[in-house]
């Protein structure tokens, strides 16, 4: 199967790395920071890509690693919790797992990935690392 | 044990079309906050308030060229955050109903009501609700003729309090 055309993967001062080891699980990570006016344009597209592409393929999971993605404003935010949605929406058969990987001494990851999955009811795994 | 010192800590103005003047304010303040507290995790609290007032402001200034001003000061043993801007009447009511929204809730539930609901017109509507949950800031809102003004107040790490 082809793989989805992948949007672009930095933007001034943020970047996503993508990983696929051989486990079925594929390891995102995103770095830097993401305060600009609209982060959507650069976020979305990569949002929307990678559920796509983790369905198409049938990944067992996705780890989303942000221990450093040293800040964050709101509107990205919205960008992850679209994600969340897009994930709870999907039916659970066949449904990649969803994890995010935070540091526990940041403040926003620790606060706002808590937040994340409070939103999924525990749906989407979330570990300190 | 270190301590804050003068009552007013920052004063600064700059136009709504600095966008990039928002991150320089955050990484002052933090700085700020992480050396005179000593606690990474307030600076950091007061970084991201700092930040996502600054935002809203320059997205709902009235002009462009609009002034923004922010201040901070220590007042009451708190310290105490301000953004004020022109906004036009829409922007004031659409802030007046977020304000009493995010105001009036738990602070964990109402950011996660926001975190899902649909995004109205490009704008996340999750930087007030991000404040009180993540910045753990009282928010005050103040508006006279179209010139808003929005506060946040912290009470100071026990590290401080305590000296």
């Amino acid at each position: 199967m082809n793989r989805l055309e992948s949007p672009i993967l930095t933007s001034d001062k943020a970047s996503v790395e993508i990983g696929y080891p051989t486990d079925g699980r594929v390891c995102v990570r995103i770095f830097g920071v993401i305060d600009q006016a609209q982060p959507g344009k650069f976020l979305d597209p990569i949002v929307d890509w990678l559920h796509a592409d983790a369905l198409a393929h049938g990944w067992t999971g996705m780890d989303l690693d942000v221990r450093d993605l040293s800040f964050i404003n709101s509107s990205g935010i919205k960008s992850f919790a679209g994600w969340i949605k897009k994930y709870m929406d999907t039916p659970a058969e066949g449904r990649y797992e969803l994890s995010f990987i935070y540091k526990d001494t940041v403040t926003w990851q620790r606060a706002t990935i808590k937040a994340f999955s409070a939103m999924s009811r525990g749906t989407v795994k979330v570990t300190a690392a | 044990m270190s301590s804050l010192s003068p009552v007013q800590i920052l004063s600064v103005s700059y136009t709504a079309r600095w966008w990039s003047f928002i991150p320089s304010v955050r990484g002052i303040l933090e700085s700020y906050c992480g050396h005179s507290t000593g606690s990474a995790e307030f600076s950091e609290r007061v970084g991201v308030t700092v930040h996502e007032l600054l935002e809203n402001a320059v997205k709902y200034s009235a002009n462009p060229d609009g002034l923004v001003h922010c201040s901070v000061d220590l007042r009451d043993g708190r310290l105490a955050v301000q953004v004020d801007n022109m906004a036009r009447p829409e922007h004031i009511d659409c802030l007046r109903r977020e304000y009493d929204t995010v105001s009036s809730g738990n602070p964990l539930e109402v950011y996660i009501e926001k975190m899902a609901s649909d995004i109205d017109g490009g704008s996340s509507q999750l930087g007030l609700a991000r404040i009180r949950y993540e910045g753990e800031a009282e928010l005050l809102l103040s508006i006279e003729n179209d010139r808003v003004k929005l506060e946040a107040l912290f009470e100071m790490p026990d590290e401080v309090t305590a000296a």
